[in-house]
């Protein structure tokens, strides 16, 4: 295996974790809802958290879950899965898995 | 490299289609997604900066008010040019990404690793073998 195709496996990976929710969501629409309900509850929570609860704190999470989940679905849902990679530290696994030595 | 070209269609296809998504062929729909994507960006530095300041200061009047300071100056004036991009760098930071980047530093997968002359169990033994010999040779 080359050094280019290590590359491409990886970015392969990386990919392929990213848009299989889209993917997923494309042929089971049940999902593709599950999906935008999760990440309308994560955006709520988020704001909540910094606002509290109060009329404000609905009009900022309503206005973020309109661009973020219904206006940019295809966009937010692929970041939202590499923040996942990110945060959960898998790419050290992903990475180091997937290199070759020698 | 012939191999993966339909492969490298495939995914341009795949992502030239996500794009699209974003209206990119539509006329004037492009600029009205970025700035809609801007505001966005706004609200989440707002409600970063909120959350900054309550931290360190707690709650009351000033602290509303070097809120709107703040939001005034780094949002609505024209200083949005240095610190958007700065909050987007911010952002890679604290949320992560940063360490996709680093993990391919330290892993250097297009680079071939060097790791030295093989050392298998045969090889040592024939080095143990002439050190041996050579040291006979020397001390009888």
């Amino acid at each position: 295996m080359g050094k280019k195709s290590q590359m491409l496996l990886i970015t392969l990976v990386f990919l392929i974790i990213m848009l299989a929710p889209l993917i997923l969501g494309k042929f089971f629409p049940l999902l593709k809802v599950m999906i935008m309900f999760y990440l309308a509850l994560i955006i709520f929570l988020f704001v909540r958290r910094i606002l509290g609860t109060g009329i404000l704190s609905y009009l900022v999470s309503g206005i973020l879950i309109y661009i973020f989940v219904i206006k940019f679905y295809y966009l937010a849902v692929p970041v939202y899965m590499l923040y996942l990679i990110g945060s959960m530290m898998l790419s050290g696994i992903i990475i180091f898995g997937l290199q070759k030595h020698g | 490299m012939k191999k993966y070209e339909s492969f490298t269609m495939a995914v341009s296809l795949f992502l030239l289609s996500l794009i699209s998504k974003l209206d990119i062929f539509g006329v004037g729909g492009i600029k009205q997604d970025i700035n809609m994507l801007i505001l966005a960006f706004k609200l989440v530095i707002l409600l970063f900066i909120i959350s900054f300041v309550r931290s360190r200061f707690g709650g009351g009047p000033i602290v509303s008010i070097m809120v709107f300071l703040l939001a005034y100056i780094m949002l609505f004036t024209n200083y949005f040019y240095i610190f958007g991009p700065a909050m987007f760098i911010y952002f890679f930071i604290i949320f992560g990404f940063i360490s996709i980047l680093f993990d391919l530093s330290i892993a250097k997968p297009w680079k071939k690793m060097n790791l030295g002359p093989d050392t298998t169990s045969k090889e040592a033994g024939e080095r143990i073998e002439r050190a041996r010999s050579l040291r006979r040779g020397l001390y009888g």
